[in-house]
């Protein structure tokens, strides 16, 4: 029973901390699937919402409003710096590029990368900022289960649920709304979703906002983790990972990436870490990448690319 | 073809003389390539007019200028009395011109039904919020929205695919999807190009009947590029011919079939 306890407490911190690679490589696939460009701005774009978001909670904190305030101040105002991110994206980096081959576009990606972070840092600051918004304290879950029962952090319940209820949304607005309808259409083809009025342009606002929102989803929880930082940026490197075993181009499959990877590290830092040595944390989700690359090459959910010749 | 004949003649239809749209002096050129050469022809409001032409004559490129895909480097289009600049393909379209493409192009990951909803997009209107609840305006807006979709698919009598991803679909059902989409938008111009291209000798029968039902129902101007003559002949109230991207005929189908620049340039043209 103890030995079943820690295993519980480690793959559910695993499974939570998860959750956040699933958010950060959802951006990536909503962006891919409505305009086929890898996005390799999406770890800028997380770096850029958490700072507009702790940068203007402290100065709100500092003027005096109230603590609810501040915080729905602070989100809104973090949303707008996420929505003129995509514009100008969209404006000045991509729409030029319309029709352009994927590598064109990735490499155009690569450079709105450095000016996002720059203008990030040069805008909000480049220290580490603290971000207090969840609880960051434990719970003690089954005491009668097991002995001394489970440790579970607050926080990364907090970011399960969040992540979820996002996720919840994310679905209905693609499946129920007349945009999300749009956004499906132009991901699947692009010719045929202008012929019937939809404005390709406005999709990719669109689809980049909604990834800038995910984003500033993501920064809050792991600032809250981690305080705001430049290396909140490298969480995006784990979504490659994520990406490949999930598939680039499925949802559900980033969601379910995302928790293999999270559950997978942890467990194999616990179990396999005392055979073979610590650390296994920073290489386990490439490892596991490139076998399901030899297994499965379009990921778990992914769709099968058939090449026309 | 016969039947089809004879549904044509009926003399129900709206033809008139006014010109819907007019193309002067269009060239369109990809690098060293004359897709288009200095052509001039107009559809008249009501009619169906035909486009035809070997292989490579620059058909499809036509279709894709009028609908704003291509933007040609001289010469100038009018649609409804009104020249127009550089237009974009999701303008045209909220001006009325619908189309369907040489090679269909669905929306795979979608049902029939979701595919021709699509169609209505620029006909909705409710905002967004109200979209993510479906509540209030956004239903009743949905619902109103697809009670015209079932009543086109009711028309072209695809009640039993409506919930299958089209991708499953036979090449002639998707090809007539397509078309269904392009009536969810209400077009006063719709473009469809090669709508029988690899269809079975039913298909095509049925095809031909719903293109003639369309113009008639709902009086909407058609302009159709199609290789087989037989039909072109049925269907058409004036046929315009390019080959090499130059206009070399134009006018009723028995003047063209005549011509001698036509049956020159159709002879040992496979198609
Ligand atoms: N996007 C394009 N880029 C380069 N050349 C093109 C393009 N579209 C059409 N063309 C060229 O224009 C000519 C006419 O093609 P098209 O309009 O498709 O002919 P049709 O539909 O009559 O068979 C062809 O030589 C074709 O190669
Ligand atoms: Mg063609």
């Amino acid at each position: 029973m103890q030995e079943l306890g820690s295993f519980l407490e480690v793959l559910i911190s695993g499974l939570l901390a998860g959750v956040l690679y699933s958010l950060v490589a959802l951006g990536f696939v909503l962006i891919f699937k409505a305009s086929g460009v890898f996005n390799f701005a999406q770890g800028a774009m997380v770096l850029l919402a958490g700072l507009a978001l702790v940068r203007s909670l402290d100065f709100l904190a500092h003027h005096g409003f109230p603590g609810w305030l501040a915080i729905v101040l602070g989100f809104v105002f973090a949303g707008l710096v996420m929505a003129l991110c995509a514009f100008f994206v969209q404006r000045y980096v991509l729409g030029p590029l319309i029709n352009q081959n994927a590598l064109t576009m990735f490499m155009a990606t690569i450079g709105a990368t450095f000016v996002i972070e720059g203008v990030a840092q040069f805008a909000f600051g480049s220290e580490v900022y603290p971000l207090r918004l969840f609880p960051t304290d434990a719970w003690i879950a089954g005491e009668g289960l097991f002995p001394g029962g489970i440790l579970i952090n607050k926080l990364d319940v907090w970011g399960g649920v969040i992540a979820g209820l996002l996720v919840i949304a994310l679905a209905m607005f693609f499946q129920y709304t007349k945009t999300g309808r749009a956004l499906r259409a132009v991901a699947d083809d692009h010719a045929a979703a202008q012929s019937v009025g939809i404005p390709i342009d406005w999709i990719w606002f669109v689809v980049w906002l909604v990834a800038g929102l995910v984003a500033l989803v993501a920064a809050a929880i792991w600032g809250t983790k981690l305080g705001v930082q430049f290396s909140i940026t490298f969480l995006a490197l784990k979504a490659l990972p994520v990406l490949i075993i999930g598939g680039f181009t499925s949802v559900p499959g980033a969601i379910i990436g995302g928790l293999i990877v999270g559950a997978g590290e942890k467990l194999a830092e616990v179990y396999l870490g005392p055979f073979i040595g610590g650390g296994i944390e920073y290489w386990f989700a490439y490892v596991l990448a490139l076998a399901v690359l030899m297994v499965r090459p379009q990921g778990l959910y992914g769709e099968k690319i058939i090449e026309r010749i | 073809m016969s039947a089809t004949a004879a549904i044509n003649s009926a003399d129900t239809r709206a033809v008139t003389n006014e010109v819907l749209l007019a193309v002067e002096n269009v060239t369109l050129r990809f690098g060293g390539v004359t897709a288009i050469n200095g052509v001039s022809f107009d559809i008249r409001k009501g009619e169906i007019r035909a486009i035809i032409g070997p292989n490579g004559a620059g058909k499809t490129s036509m279709l894709n200028c009028i609908n704003g895909f291509y933007h040609p480097q001289e010469g100038r289009i009018t649609y409804k009395g009104e020249t127009r600049q550089r237009m974009r393909p999701h303008v045209a379209a909220s001006q009325g011109i619908a189309r369907t493409f040489q090679n269909v192009a669905l929306f795979n990951g979608m049902t029939t039904l979701d595919n021709i909803m699509t169609g209505r997009t620029l006909k909705m209107s409710a905002n967004i919020f109200w979209q993510m609840l479906r509540l209030g305006p956004a239903l009743a807006d949905e619902i109103k929205h697809r009670e015209y979709c079932e009543e086109i698919i009711d028309f072209l009598e695809i009640e039993a695919i409506r919930k299958t991803p089209v991708g499953r679909l036979p090449y002639g059902l998707q090809k007539r999807v397509e078309l269904a989409r392009a009536l969810a938008m209400q077009p006063d111009l719709l473009l469809l190009d090669e709508p029988m291209a690899g269809m079975n000798l039913e298909e095509k029968q049925d095809m031909c009947r719903f293109i003639i039902d369309v113009n008639k129902t709902f009086g909407t101007t058609i302009a159709l590029i199609e290789h087989d003559m037989g039909v072109v002949m049925d269907l058409s109230d004036r046929v315009v011919v390019l080959e090499y991207g130059r206009k070399i005929a134009d006018g009723t189908p028995d003047e063209v079939k005549s011509d001698q620049k036509v049956i020159d340039a159709y002879l040992g043209v496979s198609h």
